[in-house]
This record gives structure tokens, C-alpha cells and sequence, in this order.
């Protein structure tokens, strides 16, 4: 049933023909909803914004940084030890991670988009065009912003092999050596007043 | 050699410009396998953490890979597509087109599942000047829904997930090194172990195991 509300098929026997109708049903029962107009350029430009590369990394660090760390620190299923150490470790990934993926994707993106640009005479302008999808071609086109984003992340992929285990293996352990660091000796502090206290 | 490169891209561009979802579960799959791999090298070679708190943050890092291709894939590309069936048909829509619509010839059937505002508005001469609203509002209301659905997959669910598979892992990794460390012996293994000894001719092995401390 799921599959068929998320993914709109279904193998076509009567049950699923059958759950079909009912889920069509249940989608028509939902209430039609307007929401404010707004300027299609401004609109255009912020989703053409937030799909590329790096700016999408970046909400997806950001995101990663609030809700990740807690929820390893709110783990009941482990020892107050462990879970101290998750967070730590979670916290410096998702921090390397985050900048290593923006030093790498964004670079891969300007470097597809000044290589597919149709309407430009330059000389490796069209260099990544596919020369048979040349013909009729449009800047604008989002056939083209797929292929930039297709190709780009592509591109940042292949470098990632090799930053993976050269730069953000090495420095997440770094990073998280210090933070574990540094929760021990807050620990440490705690206990000591606590010490003082009794 | 050329020739080759402009087929790998034709290739390329065939495959992934009508679909980039498909192309984000496939890079996806392979960056979330290889950062997991790196990860656990990492840990792996980490000597101040221990090992019983390696037992648990190499099963993490394994299921995290895991969980977030199946979870992207469930999640945001259901997300994704609900959203996108959410404008399409009509169901939601910014006011002027929603006002367009209300009276227009489709005023009854457009909001239901079976409308699609672009196949059945195509011929439509008085929806022109709107075309560009509305394709730039499913834009951002696609992109919105499908970023939104990434953040709940990638930084909710898969952390909750993980955090339970590995849990459970390292459960069963300590229970099994505590087994192999100390077996649990049942009173049959010792009587099999005495008429062994009694044939052999020697001395009971699990019997003198058992008065050194071993659990029965």
C-alpha cells in the first residue's frame, strides 16, 4: 500500500488494482490547498540554489550537526561511556565531512558548469557536452541542470575515493581523539566539584 | 579514443537527465559504502578507544551506510514523488493558479488523482500566462519536500536505526567473546568428557575446568 501511494505502481492483479482505487480515494479526500504567490524568478533561483552540490551538503552538515550528536547522546541501549565517545565521533564525521564534501563538490561543479556551456564559443566550453545533444541545446534548460548536477557528482565522487581514506578518515579520528579529550577532562572537572561539594 | 569519452557522456546524460533521483540513489550508494569503509579503517586503527567501544561504533558505522540508502530510498524518493503527485493533480497550488483553476472547465476534476495540470491543461489557450508560476512553484515545492524528506531519512531516521542495529550488534558481539572466553558447560559435556577420559585412560579435562571456575 505504501509502495503504491509513494511510488504510484502496482503489478496490476485485482488486489492491487483493488488497494489502488481505495488509495486514489483516500488522496481525493485530502483538501485542496492554495498557498501565496510569489515571484517565479525568486522561486526558480532559490531551488536552483539549494539542488547544487554544495549548498545542499551544506544544509545536510548543518542539519547533521543539530540533530546527529544528540540523538548518539540520548542512545539508552549502551553504556554512558560509549555513548559519550559515539557523540564525540559523530560530531567530528559530521563536521570533516561536511567541509571535505564543499571543498570537493563545489570545485567539481564550477569546473562541469564552465564545461558545458552550449551558447559559448570557448575552447573547452562544450568540452563535456555530449556532441549527438549539442544540436538545439539551451542554457536554462533543465535537461542541462541535470546533466551539470549528474556529471558534477559524478565528478566529486571519484575524488571522494581517494579523500575518503586520505582526509576525512584521518582527520575525523583527529578531531574526535580531541573531543574525547576534552569530554574527559569536562567530566573530570564535574566530578571534582562534585567531590568538593560532599 | 574521443569517441569513447563522447559515448560514456551520451551514456550519461541518456541514463540521468530525466531522472536524477536515480543517479542520486546510485552515487549515493557507492559515496555512503566507500565513507562507511573509510570510517571503519579509522576506528579500526584508533587506539584510544577501546575495544568494547570499538564493538559497538564499527557495527554504527556499517549500519549507517545501510540504513540511509534503504532510507533515502523509501523515504525521500516516496517524499519526493507524493509532492510531486501533490501539484500536479492540483492538490496544492499557489492562489491566482488555484483561483484560475476554480473557473476553468476543470473546476470539478482538477485535485483529484487521476488530473495532471500539464497533460490536461496543455491544450488550454488561457493558461499560458501561468505556466511559468506554476512550473517554478512545483520546482520549489518539489526541491523543498525532497530536502526536507533527505534531513528526516539521512539525519533522523538513519541515526535511530543504526544507533539500534548496532546496539544489538554489540550485544551479541561481547555475549559471544564472554562464551568463547568462559563456555557455558551443561552437565552432559561433562558426563561425555568422563566416559571419554574413563576409555582413553586419562584424567577428566572439563571436570578439573569446572572445579578451576567455570560456570556450569
Amino acid at each position: 500500500m505504501t509502495i503504491i501511494i509513494l511510488y504510484g505502481f502496482c503489478c496490476s492483479c485485482s488486489e492491487c488494482v483493488d488497494m489502488s482505487i481505495s488509495i486514489n480515494k483516500i488522496f481525493n479526500m485530502i483538501p485542496k490547498m492554495s498557498v501565496g504567490d510569489a515571484n517565479p524568478q525568486t522561486l526558480n533561483s532559490i531551488a536552483d540554489w539549494v539542488s547544487r552540490p554544495a549548498p545542499n551538503r551544506l544544509i545536510m552538515g548543518a542539519t547533521a550537526l543539530v540533530t546527529q550528536p544528540y540523538i548518539d547522546s540520548h542512545n539508552p541501549r549502551v553504556s554512558e561511556k560509549t555513548r559519550e565517545i559515539s557523540k564525540d565521533r559523530t560530531t567530528a564525521k559530521v563536521i570533516v565531512g561536511t567541509l571535505a564534501g564543499i571543498a570537493v563538490r563545489q570545485p567539481s561543479y564550477d569546473l562541469v558548469t564552465a564545461m558545458t556551456r552550449p551558447e559559448e564559443k570557448g575552447k573547452y566550453s562544450q568540452f563535456l557536452i555530449p556532441r549527438a545533444k549539442l544540436k538545439g541545446l539551451k542554457e536554462g534548460s533543465l535537461f542541462l541542470k541535470n546533466y551539470r548536477t549528474t556529471l558534477s557528482t559524478l565528478l566529486a565522487l571519484s575524488v571522494m575515493c581517494i579523500t575518503n581514506f586520505a582526509v576525512d578518515a584521518p582527520l575525523t579520528a583527529i578531531l574526535t581523539n580531541r573531543f574525547i579529550a576534552r569530554t574527559k577532562a569536562k567530566n573530570a572537572k564535574k566530578e571534582a566539584i562534585n567531590d568538593a561539594k560532599v | 579514443m574521443m569517441q569513447k569519452f563522447d559515448r560514456y557522456l551520451e551514456n550519461i546524460w541518456n541514463n540521468y537527465t530525466k531522472d536524477p533521483a536515480k543517479m542520486l540513489v546510485h552515487t549515493g550508494t557507492i559515496g555512503w559504502a566507500l565513507s562507511s569503509a573509510a570510517q571503519i579503517i579509522a576506528v579500526l586503527l584508533n587506539d584510544k578507544i577501546s575495544a568494547k567501544e570499538k564493538t559497538f561504533l564499527i557495527p554504527q558505522e556499517a549500519f549507517d551506510a545501510c540504513v540511509n540508502i534503504g532510507s533515502f530510498y523509501l523515504i525521500t524518493t516516496g517524499i519526493k514523488n507524493f509532492s510531486k503527485k501533490l501539484v500536479t493533480t492540483g492538490k496544492i497550488l499557489p492562489k491566482s493558479i488555484k483561483n484560475f483553476m476554480e473557473n476553468s472547465p476543470f473546476k470539478n476534476s482538477y485535485g483529484k488523482s487521476g488530473f495532471n495540470m500539464e497533460k490536461d491543461l496543455n491544450s488550454l489557450q488561457s493558461f499560458e500566462p501561468h505556466k511559468k508560476n506554476y512550473s517554478a512553484f512545483k520546482n520549489i515545492f518539489t526541491t523543498g519536500a525532497t530536502i526536507g524528506a533527505s534531513v528526516v531519512s539521512c539525519n533522523i531516521v538513519t541515526p535511530i536505526l543504526r544507533n539500534v542495529l548496532a546496539s544489538s550488534s554489540q550485544k551479541s558481539i561481547i555475549k559471544c567473546a564472554n562464551e568463547k572466553r568462559n563456555p557455558v558447560l551443561s552437565k552432559n559435556d561433562i558426563e561425555n568428557d568422563n566416559s571419554k577420559a574413563l576409555q582413553l585412560n586419562r584424567k577428566p579435562l572439563l571436570y578439573n575446568r569446572l572445579n578451576g571456575g567455570m560456570k556450569v
